[in-house]
């Protein structure tokens, strides 16, 4: 292993990269203001002071820089950084659980990449990240940091144009959709007064005709969003492994790149989607200390695979998670009012305020969300199961998504078994696996001696 | 087939529940109280109903939650049962330990008790009520046994 005592600096780029980040952020506002003020001698006081906020920036990033330094030493990583009470963080190499890059267009005008150093239990503020290093220095890090450079990988998948436009179509990705949405809003806001002005347009709705133009305009919108999201995060998708180092490689105009190795990773999660799950399609999730606090994104290791492929796909990433083809033991027969009982009440619970409202045609809503809520809760019975299959466990719910969680048994970190009295009274039980990133598998309304034989087969005993 | 927890709570614990709910409760009508001298349409049904409900609360929910509380430790596994209307019961693997501690506040002080937290890589799992000595004992017994190397 590497071992290399000099402190070293960031490529000079960073000054840049973290002063342009920092400014762009403050452009948006400033563009915003100067419209607003536009003409007003404000505007000139507006830009005099940007201007100079820039300048301070730029000296602010230099000291920044040249009080960043980083080493590997004594089997750990140092990253000192720090004006005015400098710190420095230590990461040992034995705890370093991947090493992410990211380059973005801003990165790549200088050759460099961002790293990012993730480590079992840390939060992204206790994280290291190098925000520009060369090519070169990334390559020697990762091999210092026990994470050699890739080889000829054993198994590679990558996703198509085709995939690809599926995936972005079938998994909108609804968070980034909305974040573009709010962001579109906030801009607005401040250009016009929503709030006031939006009034004048509400009130200008007038038939029920205009207003489903309105929400569907809306919603369309906020699809679009999340389609093209979708697009630029997973564009020129490629998981590979090579030995025993898995790689993800992704995205359009920031290139990310996860490198881990595969013992680090504990479990993976068949995740099918309410647009994918009817047309047979999935995304897999990796499960993994490193990456329990970050968003699905990070986590993906497909963003689309068939479903009936997906066990395939993964035993050929992972193969210490190969699952041998085999039925789940689902919930009895006796536990399907219980899955359908509380969305059929929920349905007729929302279903009922048209009725009251409009009263007459209203009424009509009321069965048809009960039956809704009915077919919801027959999907959640037989998604439901568990299945321990030598060294993995098996856990499928549906709730919005069916998600199956695979898992090592030797990597989950705690299990229950609950009950309520009524579910005492007949005999059933819930489950619920934990694994290292806090993420849970559950399933409901199990037979009790199901239950039970599952949380013996997780005894470290029976493991040995 | 995995034994079932025996161990129970000290009773002190029942005290310290017990007064905690009483301070929540009273709290809780004041509120209410408060809330129905300004709504005077709601004086005084709410803060009454607050009191009944309250008192019901603090009769039956710490006991109940004492008769079910039950935690044991061998030499692999922390199996802790517990829960008012959805019993759990939690297996959290020795070897998944990272760390253990043992808290105290002023309150629970009152009462000559702390309480243990064993955090793993997930998140903690915690005994609420164990008197000094038996906490101290438990958290050396956990460490003892953190002696397999961790492959996490």
């Amino acid at each position: 292993m590497t071992s290399d005592a000099a402190p070293r600096h960031l490529h000079k780029a960073a000054i840049v990269v973290d002063e342009l980040r920092s400014s762009l952020k403050l452009l948006g506002s400033i563009v915003v203001l100067a419209v607003v003020n536009s003409g007003s001698g404000l505007m000139l006081v507006l830009l005099a002071t940007t201007a100079a906020g820039i300048v301070a920036g730029t000296l602010f990033a230099h000291r920044r820089w040249k009080a960043t330094t980083y080493w590997v030493d004594d089997g750990a990583l140092h990253y000192r950084s720090g004006i005015f009470t400098p710190d420095t963080k230590l990461v040992p190499l034995a705890r370093v659980q991947s090493v992410d890059t990211t380059n973005a267009v801003l990165q790549r005008l200088f050759g460099v990449l961002e790293l990012r150093v993730q480590v079992a239990g840390a939060s992204d503020e206790e994280e290291i990240v190098l925000s520009a290093v060369t090519y070169e220095e990334a390559a020697r890090l990762r091999r210092a940091l026990g994470q050699p450079e890739p080889a000829p990988p054993d198994a590679i998948v990558r996703l198509g144009v085709r995939g690809l436009l599926l995936s972005a179509l079938t998994g909108p990705q609804i968070a980034a959709g909305m974040s573009g949405i709010a962001a579109v809003y906030g801009l607005f806001d401040r250009v016009i007064n929503v709030q006031k002005d939006g009034e004048g347009l509400l009130q200008g709705l007038h038939t029920t005709g205009e207003i489903v133009l309105v929400v569907a305009g809306l919603l369309t919108g906020g699809y679009l969003v999340s389609f093209a999201a979708g697009v630029v995060l997973f564009a020129g998708f490629e998981a590979e492994r090579d030995g025993a180092i898995l790689r993800v490689r992704r995205g359009l105009l920031s290139r990310r790149a996860l490198s881990m190795p595969v013992a680090r990773i504990d479990g993976v999660v068949i995740v099918e989607g309410l647009l994918r799950g009817p047309l047979g399609l999935a995304s897999l999730q990796i499960e993994s200390v490193s990456h329990g606090r970050e968003d699905d994104v990070v986590k993906t290791l497909l963003p689309l695979v068939r479903r009936r492929e997906a066990e395939a796909v993964i035993a050929r990433l992972l193969p210490a998670l190969t699952v041998a083809p085999g039925p789940l033991q689902g919930a009895p027969r006796r536990a399907l009012r219980r899955f359908a009982l509380r969305p059929i009440l929920a349905g007729a619970v929302v279903g009922a305020a048209p009725g009251i409202a409009l009263g007459g045609p209203g009424w009509l809503v009321l069965p048809a969300l009960a039956a809704a809520g009915a077919a919801y809760g027959v999907r959640a019975y037989r998604a439901t199961g568990v299945r321990v299959a030598g060294d993995i466990v098996v856990v499928r719910e549906a709730r919005r998504a069916r998600r199956t969680l695979l898992v090592r048994r030797r990597r989950l970190q705690e299990h229950a078994v609950e009950h309520t009295p009524l579910q005492a009274r007949a005999q059933l039980a819930d489950v619920r696996v934990t694994v290292g990133s806090g993420g849970e598998g559950r399933a409901r309304h199990l037979d009790r001696a199901t239950a039970d034989a599952l949380s013996g087969a997780l005894r470290p005993r029976a493991l040995a | 087939m995995r034994p079932e927890p025996t161990e129970p709570l000290p009773p002190e614990t029942l005290r310290m529940w017990f007064w905690s709910a009483v301070i929540a409760v009273a709290v809780l009508v004041a509120g209410a109280l408060v809330l129905a001298a300004s709504v005077g349409a709601l004086m005084p049904w709410l803060p009454l109903g607050v009191a009944v409900a309250g008192a019901a609360y603090v009769a039956l929910v710490p006991r109940v939650r004492l008769r079910r509380w039950r935690w044991r430790l061998d030499d692999e596994e922390l199996d802790i049962v517990h829960g008012v209307w959805r019993v759990q019961r939690t297996i959290v693997p020795v070897t998944r330990i990272q760390h253990v501690s043992v808290q105290r506040t002023g309150w629970s002080d009152r009462f000559g008790l702390v309480s243990l937290h064993a955090y793993t890589a997930a998140g903690e799992t915690d005994i609420p009520g164990l008197r000094r000595p038996q906490a101290d004992e438990l958290r050396d017994r956990i460490l003892a046994q953190l002696r397999t190397p961790d492959d996490l």
